[in-house]
């Protein structure tokens, strides 16, 4: 490696590149100067973009409450969609409403005298 | 781990104790990774509201034995960015505003002894366009590897590695501009 190359100072940094590559890279920076800089630069910036509690938003005021009451009525909304209990709601509607079961069972019984046939 | 299991039992169950729980436990960690990408205060909390709703749909068919913050993240991500998306659509998300990316140039000589603050740091950041953002938040602040940010950003590997290159770049730019004015 006789030139300077940003690209894999930063992986060198980030510890990214494969051992032969890392083993180029590190005696790059032992000859030159401002590879050296760039890479003391980029392991400040790394650490302080992974552990500066500063740089991330200050939170709002969240409302908590309402925030989790609107997750509960949400719940109940879906829940008829997803669990067992709005399915057997609905088998007990089919099964308990004569217009549905009443064509159901004459077809019942003209197979059934079919079959007997 | 023993935290989520706990909270997605009681959501799982409708238990109230569990909807508060969820949105005290990870209420600021969604609305920082949706602010990072969106950099807008009411966005932000608009998807930090959806993210928690979506959840609670989608709670029956979540794992106990996984841990939930990859599952709000990535459904805060995939929110933000659909949002941007739906806004700018003629726009590039990748883009700087003059279209220029910052080059590999030779640096001024000052450049090991730069040194800057939260604020300078975080003014920075602002000025980057969004998907360098949102792989740079994922990398550093997330500690993603870079396979991971490229399937969160639904973006080639390479790509990602080229907007964190681009993204510390400028970063280093701004930083060093900076430290030259003031001195």
């Amino acid at each position: 490696m006789n030139t300077c190359h940003d690209d894999l100072v930063q992986l060198y940094v980030e510890g990214e590149l494969a051992p032969v590559e890392r083993a180029i890279v590190a005696d790059h920076l032992r000859a030159c100067d401002h590879c050296r800089r760039l890479a003391t630069f980029y392991k400040g910036l790394n650490w302080d973009l992974a552990h500066d509690q500063d740089l991330l938003p200050e939170p709002p005021s969240f409302d908590d409450d309402a925030l989790a009451a609107a997750l509960a009525a949400e719940w109940k909304r879906v829940q008829p969609q997803n669990s067992g209990g709005g399915r057997g709601l609905s088998t007990l509607w089919l099964t308990s409403n004569p217009a549905l079961t009443g064509p159901v069972r004459l077809v019942g019984r003209l197979f059934g005298r079919r079959e007997a046939r | 781990m023993e935290q989520d299991r706990a909270i997605l039992e009681l959501c799982q169950r409708g238990h109230a104790a569990g909807f508060t729980r969820l949105v005290t436990t990870y209420r600021e960690r969604v609305y920082a990774c949706a602010f990072t990408i969106l950099h807008n205060r009411e966005d932000a909390l608009d998807i930090t509201q959806e993210v928690f709703i979506r959840t609670v749909r989608a709670v029956d068919s979540l794992a106990l034995d996984r841990p939930l913050w990859p599952w709000l993240r990535r459904v805060t991500t995939n929110l933000s960015l659909n949002l941007l998306r739906s806004r700018r659509p003629h726009l590039s998300l990748d883009s700087l505003p003059d279209g220029n990316p910052p080059q590999a140039a030779d640096q001024p000589a000052e450049l090991a002894e730069a040194a800057w603050t939260s604020d300078q740091l975080r003014e920075a950041i602002t000025t980057l366009p969004p998907l360098w953002r949102m792989a740079l938040f994922l990398r550093h602040q997330e500690g993603l590897p870079y396979e991971e940010v490229a399937r969160l950003t639904g973006l080639p590997v390479g790509t990602v590695k080229t907007y964190l290159f681009r993204a510390r770049r400028m970063l280093r730019d701004r930083l060093t501009d900076q430290e030259a004015a003031a001195t």
